[in-house]
């Protein structure tokens, strides 16, 4: 009878953390696309990385601009480094766009971003053609699958990548990083906060 | 101990449905609009706009006009900003029309957006009207929740009574000249 109990306080418990449909505001871009996990758990990774590390290099396939490697970056720009978790699902498709429309915050930083996932290709053009043009280069890290992601300790044990924001400056140190709760998008002020300290 | 289990049943039924009434969907057209709890503007100039005082919450039928559109929107959503144009074009719509402006208002609320995210927006597509920050999705549950966005409701906004839902789609309105006629039929003077 005490396990009768348990399991109806747990099924309770569940129903009072588990957020109404409503709570992701999804663009109607993508509301017919979008494939919902539901409420994953915030981290499920450990980072291989700190600040003042310098960045592990990288050079991946990207849409649009060819193999893209960090250190071409170096001694030129900051990086920001956006990695989402999967295409088609509901916070990663309306992380990107409002990136796209704070490009002049990023230049005002001196800084580029590199949006990274473990799509492969073809489902990034795919699902970023949804977004409209966007202006950053966008990396595929599909094969081998999440190496970079496993590099920087964001691979979760699903094979998707946490949702997570690497600052590098341009002598390659990683100046700040935010492995954010999976469910939930970083604010932009926030991001540019940290930009502003590598005045 | 069966006590104990009906109990738990209850407990369990009721706490199911509440979540129902807490984001039943966004009203239809005929309906009241639920009451919800905007939060004010930071700038003057909004405030002017609208016709209220104050620096805190303010309520739909506080704002001076017969007829109030609200668009859900959000900066990180992009039929949002491909839409921000067409709302602009019908905001002008209504400020160069003498019989209209001061009649219809509009005032989008930013869904999931902070108050630096919702000037982001206004900022790079020249929103003129009110845009308020909803980070917490505080008012999008208060007006039903499960809205894509952009999600427009028009609101007849009777004094006498609770304002009516007068217009309720996702998505865009289309023609603007047409929307705004849709919307015209609903302006009296107060």
């Amino acid at each position: 009878m005490k396990k009768i109990i348990l399991f109806f306080f747990m099924i309770m418990t569940l129903g009072l953390i588990c957020p109404d449909n409503g709570l992701w505001a999804a663009s109607e871009a993508f509301q017919k696309n979008i494939y919902n996990p539901g409420i994953l758990k915030p981290r499920d990774s450990k980072l291989h990385v700190k600040v003042g590390d310098r960045a592990p290099d990288f050079k991946l396939p990207s849409l649009f601009h060819g193999k893209v490697a960090l250190n071409q970056y170096q001694g030129k720009k900051n990086v920001v480094i956006s990695f989402v978790p999967a295409a088609w699902t509901p916070v990663c498709s309306d992380q990107w766009p409002g990136y796209n429309i704070a490009r002049e915050l990023f230049e005002q930083h001196d800084a580029i971003l590199l949006g990274i996932t473990v799509d492969n290709l073809p489902t990034l053009f795919a699902w970023t053609n949804q977004m409209g043009h966007l202006w950053f280069s966008v990396l595929s890290d599909f094969w081998p699958h999440g190496g970079v992601a496993s590099k920087y300790g964001v691979l979760r044990n699903d094979g998707t990548t946490e949702r997570a924001l690497f600052i590098i400056d341009k002598q390659g140190i990683i100046r700040y990083i935010d492995v954010h709760d999976i469910n939930k998008r970083p604010q932009l002020e926030i991001l540019m906060g940290e930009l502003e300290k590598l005045k | 101990m069966k006590i104990i289990l009906c109990r738990l049943f209850l407990v369990l039924i009721l706490l199911s449905t509440f979540p129902l009434s807490a984001a039943a969907g966004p009203p239809k057209t005929g309906d009241d609009l639920p009451k919800i709890s905007l939060p004010s503007p930071a700038d003057q100039k909004d405030k002017d706009y609208l016709g209220i005082s104050g620096p805190d919450k303010f309520t739909v039928r506080q704002i001076q006009a017969p007829v109030i559109l609200i668009q859900i929107l959000s900066m990180y959503c992009p039929h949002c900003q491909k839409e921000a144009p067409n709302v602009n074009i019908l905001f002008k719509m209504i400020e160069d029309n003498a019989e209209l402006k001061d009649k219809i208002k509009i005032i989008g609320v930013g869904a999931t957006n902070s108050a630096y995210e919702t000037k982001l927006f206004r900022k790079k597509y020249k929103v003129p009207f009110p845009v308020l920050p909803d980070p917490d999705l505080l008012v999008y549950k208060q007006i039903g929740g499960e809205m894509g966005t952009p999600y427009f409701i028009g609101v007849s906004n009777d004094p006498d009574g609770q304002p009516k839902v007068i217009y309720s789609a996702a998505g865009s309105p289309g023609d603007m000249a047409e929307f705004l006629k849709t919307l015209r039929q609903f302006v009296k003077s107060r």
